[in-house]
């Protein structure tokens, strides 16, 4: 088994066997033990499946049988829970974990399709380092000298970008951080909402709050696309099949470009961008205007209402509307998006919107406080904007000299005016823990392959915790795909680095080990620990077998004390005027699937039609039909879209869905890297975004940039679900009166459906 | 299959008591006011019933394999104008989403027409699709009236590059060029959950729960309920009887609040997928 070789610190691996409990039907096979000595039945080098008799299985594998692992769905920062299901020793199909309070045994389409990103083609399986100005092939035993070279010492010049990170992934990252004398940690993700957190923080001391949405009555949601891409997608979408039960709460959703939560809505409002803020403000000036919030509301709360209707494009009958709901329909929850707060302004919008919900009651209602964690280290770091600012613009100003990456793509997210190519190529020693061959991985000078999230060992905490505490646990659901040998998990490699530096590290051979004996510390800490099951087993076999087996912890928290909010003064700036130039608003459009570009290599991913225009694979632009009258415009044209920092050569839709004055190119595609499925398909929105930051916390403005379009041909590209198919095709927008969705009101919904 | 024996069984199937002596017959309930178009069933249909990703190009020609797709409108049917907008330049309450695949109709069009009896109706209600047998005709394609029949044209399988063919489900055949396929309630799940219970030696039941279809498992909002319409205690039987909906009928009579119907309910081809109406709160 342990090869003396020399990553020897790299491979060696104990096995902990801990064989699971038979659950509740008889077909769920449900194990503790993952580790990596499960049998592959297939030849990976010669793609032809082994006769191997079947009378003498190996452990974990039974013929003809599937077997469930437990362990956590990275592909977005919400981690899910999962049950992973193999059959003879490969992984088939990913469910969610019934027993999780993240996701109640849900998953969403990114996470069904994680096993393409797992058994993906185009995944690096061999380290790759740059000789001669390429990227070359190298083994493991070169990459790991090249690799001790620059980081197996102290360096205060190191600087280190991961993507969002939690659990003990984040915790031995910063040990070897603090190892290596190093300050210059940074954490990017595009899409978690930094503004918003930001301002939770410090209006409610808790950057992530609890939401009750179904004790809502009515949610009113400023562009936050929470059934698609904010936060936690499938723990509000549990939620919201909740909220909609009997007696049915109201949804109404302010924005400028349709979401797919703003498709659900009962009111879709489309709002000017950048507004937001205005809006929330006059809705709270109405509501103190009303003779029950007397006291309740702050000073000089005095807002023109004619001029922020004009400001906002909302009529002042659907403001008095909206006021009337708010009152009416208590307790409710307001809640601001990525699309809210992406402005220089997007701080002061977050604020209006806590301010509404401090007036109407909602919070301790339907924000609810959290505990203060016992392991803040494990807690998830989501990062953002400014933090890849920070690392990129060191790297320019030779503040640092070696830059590591893990978990992140900054060379395809950044926009172009950060210049991050050349401030990236600017570093002498550049290397990346990677998956893919993304951007950012082809531009390192030392490209470590590191295991799928199915193949490693691992724990992590969710974006958002439906109950404090909530710790993942992940396990290698079957043995690496490339074999032994050719990845390694990013824990492996950070134990050994880390132990060069600090000889505390060196108790544990491999990341296993560390996790399950710091899991075993952090025992006396948990609710309810697994104790032996089975005679013979003692309490440490039981323990280790039992939470491999339910994929999650739950850690003790102290009572959680109650919300004390403070709002700030908004004060919100008087918009710039048209400058005609670029006369329209670009929103670039995060989706369920894509997401941020992460999920382009997924030939599901990209073939699943967007969920409002039903366009699939590559890029296009959202043109409301007035807009395309006006352009002269249909759908199938190209346009050229231009913004100050560069331009975009892309298809049009023209769709219902978008205020007039914006328009929307999807995130996710225009990869110049990243594999077969990526590479060269569509555009990316990102980069001609322009150099605009959020005031208080210096957050990337990401819906702030301007463009101006101009028609380029008459012939495009688009392909959407219908295409080819005459039916469907001509009755792609309208129903023609067919009945295939009908519909009742909720007055009607209620009073037949309600409790009794 | 001779046409007298087709007619025969058309003739039957048309007989008011026809499944009464069936146990199972698989049923399924959408609820319209939960589903929120996300989607995640589709691609949990591709991950356990091994459809392929065709492509840009193949997409462009109408090739799309996906057995489920999510139908959005932005128009109300007639008959409900209050439940659209008053004048307005945009879509103010929402879309029309309707997950849509093969609905196992009980008097299947696509049934009759096949000239070699590839696709006929199974003892459970379901609408079985034999791949073997299947010559490639696409008559039964044409005759689905809700379009949710996908042709092999090309041997996708062959074209799946290393190793990405591992994640195929080995409970189910991969199909080849010149084959017809479609949904089929995810039938290699059903038999597994029959043979189980068969081992314990109970044949013709299923406990309600114990199977789900891999759309229904990765649902969000629990959108979807699958399970058997002759269990009078099962979850979709429940919601079959208490939103109005009735088998061997080509009209349903909705009482008051009843919200249930089948799609093209008057074609009379017996769909086994209830729809529930989709809500919206007119007064905000």
């Amino acid at each position: 088994m342990s090869q003396k070789n020399l990553n020897d610190e790299l491979s060696r691996r104990t096995f902990l066997k801990a064989m699971g409990l038979t659950s509740a039907g008889s077909a769920l096979l449900l194990t503790g033990c993952g580790d990596t000595d499960i049998v592959n039945q297939v030849d990976l080098e010669v793609r032809k499946e082994l006769v191997l008799p079947a009378v003498d299985p190996e452990d974990f594998v039974r013929p003809g049988r599937e077997v469930h692992y437990a362990s956590t769905c990275r592909q977005c920062p919400a981690n899910c829970n999962i049950h992973a299901k193999t059959r003879e020793g490969r992984v088939i199909k990913i469910e969610g974990n019934p027993a999780s309070s993240t996701n109640l045994g849900k998953l969403c389409a990114m996470g069904q399709a994680g096993l393409q990103g797992h058994y993906n083609p185009d995944r690096i399986n061999k380290p790759m380092i740059r000789k001669g100005g390429k990227l070359v092939e190298a083994t493991w035993a070169e990459a790991e000298t090249l690799l001790k070279k620059h980081l197996g010492k102290k360096n205060a010049k190191l600087a280190w970008l991961s993507g969002a990170i939690s659990g003990h992934q984040a915790v031995i990252t910063k040990a070897y951080m603090d190892a290596a004398g190093s300050k210059n940690s940074f954490v990017f993700d595009t899409l978690p909402p930094a503004v918003g957190l930001a301002a939770n923080e410090k209006v409610l001391g808790h950057a992530m709050p609890k939401y009750d949405f179904d004790k809502a009555k009515l949610i009113v949601s400023f562009g936050a696309d929470f059934l698609g891409t904010w936060i936690s997608p499938v723990q509000f979408g549990t939620q919201y099949g909740q909220f909609r039960n009997a007696p049915r709460g109201t949804l109404v959703q302010i924005e400028s470009k349709m979401t797919l939560t703003g498709s659900n809505a009962d009111r879709w409002i489309a709002i000017k961008p950048g507004t937001e803020g205005h809006l929330a403000l006059a809705l709270a000036s109405l509501i103190a205007a009303d003779s029950s919030f007397k006291g309740k509301t702050p000073a000089n709360l005095n807002v023109d209402i004619k001029e922020a209707s004009a400001i906002t494009g909302v009529s002042i009958e659907r403001m008095h509307k909206l006021r009337d709901m708010l009152i009416s329909q208590s307790p409710s929850l307001v809640l601001s998006g990525n699309s809210a707060e992406g402005f220089v302004h997007g701080t002061e919008t977050a604020n209006a919107i806590h301010l509404l919900n401090m007036m109407l009651g909602n919070i301790g209602e339907t924000i609810l406080p959290r505990a203060k964690p016992t392991f803040p280290e494990l807690q998830p770091q989501l990062g953002g904007w400014a933090d890849l600012k920070a690392f990129i613009d060191g790297l320019a100003d030779g503040s640092f000299d070696t830059a590591v990456v893990y978990g992140s793509n900054p060379l395809y997210q950044a926009p172009s005016f950060m210049k991050a190519e050349e401030a990236f190529a600017k570093a002498k020693m550049r290397i990346a823990f990677s998956t893919y061959p993304d951007e950012t991985t082809m531009a390192c000078d030392l490209v470590l392959p590191v295991h799928s999230y199915l193949e490693e060992w691992n724990t992590s905490m969710p974006a958002y915790a439906a109950e404090d505490g909530h710790l993942n646990i992940h396990q290698p659901v079957m043995n690496p795909v490339f074999g032994k040998g050719s990845t390694y998990s990013y824990g492996d490699i950070m134990l050994g680095l880390v132990s060069e530096l600090d000889a505390t590290f060196k108790n544990w051979d491999n990341y296993g080990a560390y996790i399950r004996d710091s899991l075993a510390t952090m025992k006396p800490a948990l609710v309810n620990p697994p104790k032996a099951t089975t005679a013979g087993q003692t309490d440490e076999e039981g323990f280790q077998q039992g939470i491999l087996a339910s994929g999650f912890v739950t850690i003790k928290e102290a009572a959680a004390s109650p919300i004390k909010a403070k709002v700030p003064a908004v004060r919100l700036p008087k918009l710039a005027e048209d400058d005609g130039k670029y006369a329209y608003h670009l929103v670039p459009s995060a989706r369920m699937g894509l997401y941020d570009g992460r999920h382009a290599n997924s030939p599901w991913l990209q073939e699943l039609p967007d969920q409002l225009t039903s366009v699939m694979w590559g890029s296009w632009v959202e043109i409301h039909p007035n807009t395309a009258k006006k352009l002269g415009l249909i759908t199938g044209d190209k346009v050229k879209v231009s913004s100050a920092a560069g331009s975009l050569e892309v298809d049009v839709v023209v769709f219902p869905g978008i205020q007039e004055d914006s328009i929307a190119i999807p995130l996710g595609n225009g990869h110049t890297e990243y594999g077969r499925y990526a590479k060269g398909v569509g555009v990316n929105p990102f980069k001609i975004l322009t150099p605009q930051f959020d005031e208080e916390t210096g957050e990337l403005a990401t819906h702030a940039t301007k463009v101006s379009i101009t028609k380029i041909a008459n012939r495009g590209e688009v392909v959407t679900r219908a295409h080819g198919d005459l039916v469907l095709a001509s009755e792609a927008m309208s129903q023609k009166g067919r009945e295939i969705v009908k519909s009742v009101s909720a007055e009607d919904f209620n009073h037949n459906e309600g409790e009794g | 299959m001779s046409l007298s024996r087709m007619l025969e069984n058309w003739s039957r199937l048309n007989q008011k008591d026809y499944y009464k002596d069936e146990p199972i017959m698989w049923g399924m309930s959408i609820d319209l006011n939960k589903c929120t178009g996300c989607a995640s069933c589709v691609t949990a249909c591709n991950a356990e019933n091994n459809i392929p990703a065709v492509g840009k190009e193949k997409c462009g020609s109408g090739h799309t394999m996906s057995w489920m797709r999510i139908e959005r409108y932005w128009d109300s049917p007639e008959g409900e104008p209050d439940l659209a907008v008053e004048e307005s330049e945009y879509p103010e309450r929402g879309a029309h989403f309707a997950p849509m695949m093969c609905q196992q109709c009980n008097h299947a069009p696509c049934e009759p027409v096949c000239p070699v009896a590839a696709t006929y109706h199974n003892p459970d209600g379901l609408n079985a699709q034999v791949y073997n047998r299947c010559i490639g005709s696409r008559y039964c394609g044409t005759n689905c009236p809700f379009k949710v029949r996908y042709f092999n044209f090309f041997d996708y399988q062959e074209d799946i590059p290393h190793p990405m063919e591992m994640l195929l489900n080995p409970d189910l055949t991969v199909r080849s060029k010149g084959v017809m396929e479609k949904c089929t309630f995810c039938v290699q799940r059903l038999r597994n959950a029959k043979g189980d219970q068969a081992d314990k030696g109970i044949r013709g039941h299923v406990e309600d729960g114990a199977v789900q279809t891999a759309c229904q498992q990765s649902c969000p909002t629990d959108a979807i309920v699958f399970g058997n319409l002759k269990d009078g205690e099962s979850k979709v039987s429940h919601a079959w009887e208490s939103h109005g909906v009735e088998l061997n009928r080509h009209e349903q009579f909705n009482a008051e609040g009843e919200r249930g119907y089948r799609v093209f309910e008057e074609l009379n081809v017996e769909p086994s997928v209830m729809y529930l109406d989709r809500v919206r709160d007119t007064n905000a």
